[in-house]
């Protein structure tokens, strides 16, 4: 059974993004791909609030764009991919809409040597600090059961507990504070105005910090790649 | 064992505002429907019905909420081609022991189990802290003092199919005992007794990931105010 406990799930994955050695060479023949992320959970969209939504995130583009990346110490391996079109879909009750994330803030990235894989994000002044949790990301679960097939290059369907975690990892072992900071303070940007996705429903140590990095959230989501998918309008 | 026929039914919808209700479940799994098997694929069981029909039982202390009566549906979803399919009536209820942290669709012909739950016991889910929300609502039920180790999210998430809630928890599709094989739980088999009938041909599910598909369950109610 492959867990990863004392690893940092998706930790590797902010530190790749701003120093890893990127590989593109490994290109089979480009298609479409779509990748979506479903959680029932709370969010905000242009200042409408939702309770227990159905959320659900997709990123298109092309299997040619996804890159293998490897941090500089060797330590971490994954897959990424940041050029494609973002929207999130709401549905909760009679309610539904959709909104189109403006360009270069939502990316796709799977880490493959500790287990998660999600939509991170550009957040902060200029778009600079990469969060590889935030709006939505999976670890523990089928996610890590199936890492050695895990690819943003192939179809498949994983399950597994979904955060929404603007300061992921969050245990100390592996730099965090214990705590997800409050995602209000960074939304990101939608055709439909401000986008802001919180984690509600955790588990904490004695001492109030989140139970670990896999079941601090004890949310669960599903993340699914389709590749040859027919790109929405 | 059929229907309730083990459990002494001491309440019928007392209390319970009738309206619709919709429950469903989402879970990564494995099995057929039709001629079409399928692996890790997205399955989405819904059961509608209403809460009138909610039958509200207890059995040696254990509370037990059931509804039998409503319609089913399973749709699949694998590489981007969805299939759905009505489950033909009579075969599958829905089920929730609040205490023992098991809530899902059963049925009539294996239990409530079976084809799809949220299975939280010891060896899979330890005693302490729980790590999913079927689990952290039975340790609020009996020990309210742990209220400190959930956020407050958690602990105002009914438990009970009467009102909108959102349980999440292992995935148990299988309609044998699980195995213990190389240290991985297998679902050894699906037996006949297994195959719930729908428009589209027979349905059933071998969860193939040894317990490690995690799923949620959502009941939705027309007062769902958000």
């Amino acid at each position: 059974m492959k867990r990863f406990r004392s690893f940092c799930g998706l930790a590797g994955l902010a530190i790749a993004c701003s120093l890893a050695s990127v590989d593109a060479t490994a290109q089979a023949v480009a298609q479409s791909v779509k990748y979506t992320g479903l959680v029932y959970t709370d969010v905000s969209l242009g200042g409408e609030r939702y309770h227990n939504a159905q959320v659900r995130i997709t990123f298109v583009g092309s299997t040619g764009d996804v890159q293998d990346f490897t941090t500089p110490d060797g330590s971490v391996s994954g897959q990424q991919i940041f050029k494609g079109h973002a929207a999130v879909s709401i549905k909760s009750g009679r309610r539904e809409v959709t909104a189109k994330f403006f360009p270069n803030q939502v990316s796709v990235s799977a880490d493959l040597t500790n287990g998660g894989v999600g939509f991170g994000a550009y957040l902060g002044p200029g778009q600079t600090n990469y969060v590889p949790a935030y709006p939505l990301a999976f670890d523990s679960g089928t996610v890590n059961f199936n890492l050695g097939s895990l690819t943003l290059r192939g179809s498949g369907d994983y399950s597994g507990h979904a955060w929404s975690c603007i300061t992921f990892p969050v245990t100390p072992y592996n730099g965090g504070n214990g705590h997800c900071a409050d995602p209000s303070s960074s939304p990101l940007k939608t055709d439909k105005g401000d986008f802001v996705i919180r984690q509600p429903y955790n588990a904490f140590n004695p001492d109030g910090t989140l139970y670990d990095d896999y079941d601090g959230s004890i949310n669960i989501g599903i993340f699914t790649v389709v590749v040859g998918a027919t790109p929405d309008p | 064992m059929r229907r309730s026929a083990c459990l002494l039914a001491l309440a019928l919808s007392g209390g319970i505002h009738a309206e619709p209700v919709t429950y469903t479940f989402y879970a990564v799994t494995d099995g057929a429907l039709g001629t079409q098997g399928f692996s890790e694929s997205t399955v989405r069981l819904q059961f509608r019905g209403d809460t009138q029909d909610l039958v509200k039982q207890t059995a040696t202390g254990v509370l037990v909420y059931r509804m039998d009566r409503g319609d089913a549906s399973v749709t699949v979803t694998s590489g981007g081609v969805t299939k759905t399919a009505r489950i033909t009536a009579g075969q599958v209820y829905v089920y929730y022991d609040v205490l023992n942290a098991l809530v899902g669709i059963g049925s009539y012909a294996v239990g409530p189990g079976y084809p799809l739950s949220l299975n939280c016991p010891a060896y899979r889910c330890p005693t302490g802290t729980a790590i999913y929300t079927v689990g952290a609502l039975a340790d609020l039920t009996s020990n309210p003092g742990d209220s400190t180790r959930y956020s407050h999210a958690v602990s105002r998430l009914p438990a009970t199919l009467a009102k909108p809630t959102l349980l999440t928890g292992p995935v148990s599709a299988c309609a044998v005992p699980y195995l213990l094989v190389n240290f991985i739980y297998t679902c050894p088999y699906a037996p006949a007794t297994a195959m719930l009938q729908t428009d589209a041909g027979g349905f059933y599910l071998q969860d193939m990931q040894g317990f490690e598909g995690k799923g949620m369950f959502v009941v939705d109610t027309d007062s769902d105010g958000d």
